[in-house]
């Protein structure tokens, strides 16, 4: 039995801390695997270029926009591209402002769109209720470990 | 080249000269053919007076026939009878003869009948030397002295008289004849001559300005369509030729279309210049604010940490300072925000309908009272305050007026704060109006740029972008914003929120 775990992509190494920190206090028990870059993010979802994809799949993905490589927007169309990926809940975690941003990340089949808030009160509210929300309300139905268990 | 001299060619004149032209084809020949008209006239001299001359002459013709007749037969009475009364009518008869002779003369003007006339004259004198020698005698007496034959001679010579009246009452009266007639032709020829001038030169005159007004109209409608062309942006038309009045404003046009085009070229260049400076500035301001909320919230968020982590090691002192740094984070997360929000606010079209201003206005207040209770503020909206406007816009530009008189009476004993519509202008001019610090009016000036604020943090706090906002919005509206205050006796901000068509611009 593996544990089950959340996908952070983000490279700015405050936020990868802020967000454990606020994970931690919500007493968030997955495991955060984090990567700092549009590309280690398509490693961590479908696997080395030449390899096999992972035998996990997270049970959430959080994106950053702004990241080096491949952006944000460009990891989403690959997710939601790959049947194997369509379903997994993904939630844009950004600074931006831009509406153009919110428009796009949804239009892209983004589930959620949230602003990081400056205030670490804040996040961690946000925190808590992405994981009720995505973690135990909206579980997939139907990953394929539950399949194996039940089929 | 052409081979007509310039000054003859028709495209070469003046409209000025070809609208005499016009008028002068016609009128100019008529003139001319009247002119010559009066003279043939009076050079003929009046037609009646050659008719009743030659019935003169006809009459005095007569009676200095007559007046010979009288006197030859008194002279034979006087030589046979020796009768003194004969002799008195033979004088009587001569004494008549001078009188009718000058009438006759006066009469007979005509040189070709003069001739006649001296003829006669010369016959009336030897009639009256012969009569002078039959008077005064006996028969004997004439025989005597071998004068008998003057009887004869008197009636030959009578006769002859008798002739050369009638010739010359003839003369007299083809004369006449012919000068009616030539009357008539005269009269006949210059009514023909008035036909045929007059239609010829109405008919030219037409003709004419058909021509002038067709070559006018050709030109105008280039030139109008040259206007057009100009307006839209495209190159003008040739015109068809001409060096007139019309020419000149095709070359003034022409010469406005190039000021035009050029002056339009450079106007693109600069809006281009300015949206690509308005576009990295959009870009500076939303890198900025993305960029400086990551370190804001590492700030929040450590200090936060070590907040809870070093509890234990923090006195007082250090967690003060720890509250004092999250709170500057706080703030200057704000002012990032609504610098934004204000360089944003430079690309929106505002989206203009009608907002009840008075509801807006009185839902953010209850909004302010509901996060504040126990503030007590005596709040009066006006009924009716609408206008078209966007919404949006004007419910940020409202948040922001109203917050600041609700921050600037939060030291007011009996806060008042009272939004309505001033009675002046032509357009209607809204106003917040409020009991609390306000402001130094010699600071105005100050009142409405980024950043500038006319209190101290430490008095009230704020981020000096909020006025600003609001003159932005009313500015995108076309509108004006103006405020009048007394220091610690509030502040009335009016503002417009369509052009008002008296303000110059």
């Amino acid at each position: 039995m593996t544990t089950k775990q959340i996908l952070l992509v983000e490279d700015n190494p405050d936020d990868v801390e802020l967000t454990m920190r606020a994970f931690r206090s919500a007493s968030i028990s997955h495991t955060l695997t984090v990567a700092t870059d549009g590309a280690e993010a398509l490693v961590a979802l479908f696997g080395p270029p030449n390899g096999s994809p992972p035998a996990e799949l997270p049970e959430l993905v959080l994106l950053d926009l702004k990241l080096p490589i491949f952006d944000g927007f460009d990891v989403l169309r690959r997710i939601r591209a790959n049947p194997r990926t369509r379903h997994l809940p993904v939630v844009i975690l950004t600074s931006s402002t831009q509406p153009e941003d919110l428009e796009t990340g949804y239009a892209l089949g983004a589930n959620s769109y949230l602003q990081k808030p400056v205030s670490f009160g804040d996040f961690l509210t946000m925190a808590r209720q992405v994981a009720s929300y995505w973690l135990t309300l909206n579980r997939p139905a139907h990953s394929p470990a539950k399949a194996r268990v039940f089929g | 080249m052409h081979l007509v001299p310039r000054f003859m060619r028709w495209s070469a004149l003046s409209l000025r000269t070809k609208g005499l032209i016009v008028v002068g084809l016609p009128v100019l020949p008529m003139a001319v053919f009247w002119a010559f008209a009066v003279a043939a006239v009076i050079r003929q001299g009046p037609p009646a007076n050659t008719t009743s001359r030659s019935l003169i002459v006809q009459a005095s013709l007569a009676r200095v026939f007559s007046d010979l007749l009288d006197a030859d037969a008194a002279a034979r009475h006087n030589l046979f009878t020796d009768s003194t009364k004969a002799l008195q009518r033979y004088h009587s008869a001569i004494d008549r003869l001078p009188a009718d002779l000058s009438v006759l003369d006066n009469a007979m003007i005509d040189p070709s009948l003069r001739q006649s006339l001296l003829k006669l004259q010369e016959l009336v004198d030897e009639e009256l030397a012969v009569l002078t020698r039959l008077t005064g005698r006996t028969p004997t007496e004439l025989a005597k002295m071998g004068e008998v034959e003057a009887l004869d001679r008197s009636v030959a010579l009578l006769e002859e008289i008798r002739a050369l009246a009638g010739t010359m009452e003839k003369g007299q009266a083809s004369l006449a004849a012919s000068r009616s007639e030539q009357n008539r032709r005269t009269q006949r020829m210059i009514f023909a001559g008035f036909l045929v001038i007059s239609v010829a030169c109405v008919g030219g005159g037409i003709l004419a300005a058909l021509l002038l007004a067709n070559s006018v109209k050709r030109r105008a409608i280039v030139l109008a369509r040259n206007a057009d062309r100009l307006a839209h942006g495209l190159p003008p038309e040739p015109l068809p030729v001409g060096e007139d009045e019309i020419g000149t404003v095709d070359a003034r046009l022409r010469e406005a279309g190039r000021l035009l085009t050029r002056r339009e070229r450079d106007l693109r260049d600069r809006t281009g210049d300015l949206e690509q400076a308005n576009r990295e500035l959009e870009a500076f301001a939303y890198s900025v604010s993305h960029d400086l909320r990551a370190p804001l919230r590492a700030i929040d968020g450590f200090s936060e940490a070590l907040e809870s982590d070093c509890a234990d090691r923090l006195d007082n002192g250090g967690r003060d300072s720890l509250r004092r740094v999250r709170a500057a984070a706080r703030r200057m997360e704000t002012i990032i925000d609504e610098l934004l929000a204000l360089s944003q606010l430079g690309r929106v079209e505002p989206k203009r309908q009608r907002v009840d201003i008075g509801g807006s206005a009185a839902a953010i207040l209850a909004e302010f009272a509901r996060r504040s209770p126990g503030r007590g503020v005596d709040i009066t909206v006006a009924p009716g305050l609408m206008a078209d406007a966007d919404p949006d816009l004007v419910h940020i530009a409202l948040h922001n007026l109203l917050d600041n008189a609700w921050k600037y009476t939060g030291k007011t004993a009996r806060p008042r704060i009272e939004v309505g519509l001033s009675p002046e202008g032509s357009v209607p001019v809204f106003h917040v109006r409020d009991n609390g610090a306000g402001f130094d009016m010699a600071q105005s000036g100050k009142l409405f740029g980024a950043f500038q604020r006319l209190h101290t943090n430490h008095d009230f706090e704020g981020t000096g972008i909020g006025l600003a906002t609001v003159q932005r919005i009313i500015n995108r509206h076309g509108g004006r914003i103006w405020a009048e205050s007394v220091v610690n006796g509030g502040a009335t901000f009016f503002f417009t929120l369509e052009p008002d068509v008296r303000t110059p611009v």
